[in-house]
């Protein structure tokens, strides 16, 4: 693969990394130094890419959640929901359900944030997300039954708000 | 896992997607990206044309050592053939300076058997 055709590749998918770590590490500075590390290792390991351009979204993926954990431990630090974040992960974004879900991490903590980003954005398994974030799988566990419960409550309560709207609204 | 709880699943997983789907790079950022990609594709040809050149200079850098060492003028440590010749003795050298000296003559005759004529010994 030429570097014209690598770049072509990378910028329909380079929005979707980035958002990716973002929600992983939880700060932009930090989410565009996993991405160029990323892009990095994945020019350099681009002979080892299998089945060809179509199967390059996966791949760099791959190598960008992988990035994302290395600094996340490399940082040693927990990063708090910056409050400045928020807004961040909300630009442009009009599906209700994942501002719902935003705003629930943001409530929730950091720990949540990167449980729910390996397990839904990385494609992890409750084990692979454990084993990367070096905690038992019952943690795992407990913080996505924590995060649905909560997430159905908020989800009830702004249905019953929106039924409330309607009837009020009617004369 | 719960039918309910199977359903905020799928549910958090599809406008996560969605949400990751939707992402955009600022233009500066994106063009960093192009730049990075181009720096190191730039620095991998000037890396592989350094190897050739490297590799091509001790090759001749061999060669030289090689034909220095083979030189008589240059008191090669290599015996020359013609004092070889001089110390030896039976009809394997003999064959060798016949070859070396007239080397129109068959090496061997219609027996088989080493033709020796033409030798100058």
């Amino acid at each position: 693969m030429n570097d014209k055709r690598f770049i072509e590749l990378l910028h329909k998918e380079e929005g979707k990394l980035y958002r990716i770590a973002l929600a992983i590490l939880g700060s932009e500075a930090d989410a565009w130094d996993a991405l160029q590390q990323a892009v990095e290792q994945a020019w350099c390991k681009r002979a080892t890419l299998r089945g060809a351009e179509a199967a390059f979204p996966a791949w760099v993926k791959k190598i960008l959640v992988n990035c994302s954990i290395d600094l996340l431990h490399r940082r040693e630090r927990v990063i708090p929901v910056d409050p400045q974040l928020i807004p961040a992960l909300l630009r442009d974004e009009p599906s209700p359900d994942a501002r719902l879900i935003w705003q629930l991490v943001a409530e929730l903590g950091p720990g949540f944030r990167q449980v729910i980003a390996l397990r839904y954005l990385g494609d992890f398994s409750l084990e692979d997300t454990a084993r990367a974030l070096h905690i038992p799988v019952g943690t795992v566990k407990s913080r996505l039954n924590t995060a649905h419960k909560r997430l159905k409550e908020m989800l009830e309560e702004k249905e019953a708000k929106g039924a409330d709207i309607l009837e009020t609204s009617q004369p | 896992m719960k039918p309910a709880n199977r359903e905020i699943d799928e549910r958090i997983g599809q406008a996560l997607r969605g949400w990751a789907d939707a992402g955009t790079l600022p233009p500066e950022k994106s063009f960093a990206l192009e730049r990075l990609v181009f720096q190191m594709s730039h620095q991998g040809q000037r890396s592989r044309l350094v190897a050739v050149l490297r590799g091509a200079i001790a090759a001749l850098a061999a060669y030289v050592t090689m034909l220095f060492f083979a030189c008589p003028a240059a008191g090669s440590i290599l015996p020359a053939v013609e004092f070889l010749v001089e110390n030896s003795a039976g009809p394997a050298n003999e064959l060798v300076e016949q070859v070396a000296y007239n080397p129109a003559t068959p090496v061997f005759n219609r027996a088989g058997n080493a033709n020796l004529k033409g030798a100058q010994s």
